[in-house]
């Protein structure tokens, strides 16, 4: 069974939120009913030397609290992947991403179906990329057929400079920042379906801002192995039958 | 196009701004609270943005696109960003889908705790 995605920010660049001189960013994620094998990921990027608090699923209800997979630094900014699998409720609930002290901060969040619900993500995850101004932002995930690899990708600009990040031609959006005056950040959150052994994640630097350096973490979910066959062994002990000494 | 609430003194409490109509074609809203004035971080403010796709009459509901609402976020006073400056707005930027539909309508609420609120409150479209 393959991994299959049940909800995520698509389209061209769009957000989920994004959010300056806060201590929290909130939005909405539409998670489906009865699904197997779930696993939700939130992306997410933070003008700030410290990993995000916390990250909650149905915030203010149930508050199901996700767990941070990896992260990387880049400068005072970072981006970080969390997950929860077999997120409940389902419907449309609140996620929210909270830090400590006033910061700038941007994500968004993707659930999907059939992912392996104990080992999770390939041995390799989380991998994690830099660097500095003049280039743009890659990184290359290590997979194995049929898995999805997710990124998060975070651009640290100058004060007062704008923009959001481009995504490689093959990946789809989870969501891409728009920048806010004084957030200091742009970022961008995607996914691409392998089919080989790796697969390369790229942004290109947004503008106006001149190559600004940046931090990529990186994941790649493992797909659910097929149900165990049930198998019964119907065992006969018989009697042995001994003739002339020999065992029948 | 902007919506700007001009600078006051807002007790603690509960305010609702807006619906406002939003134009065919926009795609972007951002929203910003003035922090010049909010320096005490014992007063926070909690706050999300609400859509409507049928002129004011059903809110957040499920829209064709993957769309985010409500949005929003939680600020306390004060603070400085990482090159030590202090914050002067607490901002939301988000996208806006549907930019077809011709009933789009957007409000904000936000709670005050902690102490009183002095801030002017700026809505952008664009």
């Amino acid at each position: 069974m393959a991994i299959a995605v049940d909800a995520r920010q698509t389209g061209a660049q769009t957000l989920a939120a994004s959010s300056t001189g806060t201590t929290s960013v909130s939005w909405t994620h539409t998670l489906g009913a009865s699904l197997t094998n779930s696993i939700l990921i939130v992306s997410c990027a933070q003008s700030a030397a410290a990993n995000s608090t916390g990250v909650t699923w149905d915030d203010g209800a149930s508050n199901l609290a996700l767990t941070l997979k990896g992260s990387v630094a880049q400068g005072n900014t970072r981006a970080e992947i969390w997950y929860v699998v077999a997120p409940t409720p389902s419907g449309a609930k609140t996620i929210r991403v909270s830090w400590s002290g006033s910061h700038g901060g941007e994500g968004g969040s993707a659930s999907y179906t059939g992912v392996d619900q104990s080992t999770i993500f390939n041995a390799a995850s989380p991998q994690t990329s830099t660097g500095l101004a003049g280039t743009d932002g890659s990184l290359t995930v290590t997979t194995t057929n049929g898995e999805m690899a997710v990124d998060s990708c975070v651009f640290d600009l100058q004060q007062n400079t704008t923009g959001s990040p481009g995504k490689g031609a093959s990946q789809s959006y989870i969501a891409a920042g728009i920048n806010t005056t004084n957030n200091s950040i742009a970022s961008g959150h995607s996914d691409f379906a392998a089919t080989g052994t790796s697969v390369t994640m790229t942004w290109t630097h947004p503008t106006p801002a001149a190559f600004p350096p940046w931090g990529q973490v990186g994941v790649s979910l493992l797909v659910a192995s097929a149900a165990a066959a049930a198998y019964t062994w119907n065992i006969r002990l018989d009697e042995p039958e001994i003739a002339n000494g020999v065992i029948y | 196009m902007a919506v700007v609430v001009p600078t006051q003194t807002f007790a603690a409490g509960t305010y609702a701004f807006g619906p406002f109509n939003v134009q065919q074609g926009l795609t972007k809203v951002q929203v910003v609270f003035d922090k010049s004035a909010w320096t005490d971080p014992a007063v926070t403010l909690d706050m999300h943005v609400d859509i409507s796709f049928d002129n004011g009459q059903t809110w957040n509901s499920p829209h064709p696109d993957v769309d985010p609402f409500p949005v929003g976020f939680t600020a306390e006073g004060g603070g400085l960003d990482k090159f030590g400056n202090p914050y002067l707005a607490a901002t939301l930027a988000t996208s806006l889908p549907g930019p077809t539909v011709n009933q789009r309508r957007l409000r904000v609420n936000a709670v005050i705790a902690g102490g009183s609120l002095t801030t002017s409150v700026s809505i952008n479209l664009s």
